[in-house]
């Protein structure tokens, strides 16, 4: 990624693979919520679905990107910059 | 399946790549696809391919690099792109050029907002984002929306989306093995 504040960053693998596994559960998640919600009034248990999306907000929340921190750095020195 | 994404964010813009490098004999090895440039007068770019052959990609990046670069005007690249797209093009003659697609970000240091575009030889240089390109790009395309709009779009969400969109790639455009079984009667 490169940033308008003249920094640039590149995700490790590994950090991307974390990502993408809780893609997978999230998918799961979005999944099981369709089926639930247009399987009829009766078997939508409104609490249950809910529930799995805070549980997939806290783990989201909780990853981290540490790569991210190299765009905290401007690598273009002053005279270079517009 | 080879798969990039490039999409701005609310400060910048992202290119993500695939790891699969698939030689021109077909063989295929891991490694990055994503390049990254600066110039001292403060143009940054990020190059990302989906690629056929990737000794072919990474020839044809750095010299489209190296025009982006020396452009005269950092906002119009269709020109030196293409002028350096077609004659690599044209050299093949009388064999199909391997099919290379790419995805660049480009931005001026202090603007307020990056430039995407799509890439792909002779002659097309196409503007916008999100933009996917590659075999998953087929997959990718009708939830590109999660990334617009932009406002307070900031990396990290932006980063989370790309990661959704690249699982879905690798999951839609999987080859199931195809189990054959013969009945001896």
């Amino acid at each position: 990624m490169i940033s308008t504040t003249g920094s640039f960053a590149s995700i490790e693998n590994k950090e991307m693979k974390k990502a993408e596994e809780l893609a997978k559960e999230m998918d799961s998640v979005l999944t099981s919520a369709i089926q639930k919600v247009v399987g009829g009034p009766l078997q939508y248990p409104a609490q249950m679905v809910s529930d799995a999306f805070s549980a997939m907000a806290e783990k989201y929340g909780k990853l981290d990107f540490p790569s991210l921190r190299m765009l905290e750095t401007v690598i273009l020195p002053k005279s270079m910059r517009k | 399946m080879t798969i990039a994404i490039g999409t701005l964010y609310s400060e910048g813009a992202i290119v993500c790549a695939d790891t699969k490098v698939v030689a021109s004999d077909g063989a295929t090895t891991t490694g990055s696809k994503v390049f990254a440039s600066l110039t001292p007068k403060g143009r940054m770019f990020r190059i990302a391919d989906a690629a056929e052959d990737a000794n072919a990609a990474k020839m044809l990046a750095g010299e489209i690099s190296h025009a982006i670069c020396d452009a005269e005007n950092p906002y119009k690249l269709g020109a030196p792109i293409k002028a350096v797209m077609g004659p690599w093009h044209s050299s093949y003659h009388h064999v199909r050029p391997p099919n290379l697609q790419f995805v660049i970000a480009s931005l001026v240091v202090g603007d307020e907002q990056a430039q995407v575009f799509l890439c792909e030889p002779p002659s097309t240089v196409a503007y916008g984002w999100p933009i996917a390109i590659g075999q998953g790009a087929r997959a990718v395309d009708p939830h590109l929306s999660i990334l617009i709009p932009l406002k307070n779009l900031n990396v990290r969400s932006a980063l989370l989306r790309l990661a959704y969109l690249m699982y879905l790639a690798k999951k839609k455009t999987r080859v199931l093995p195809v189990v054959v079984i013969l009945m001896l009667l």
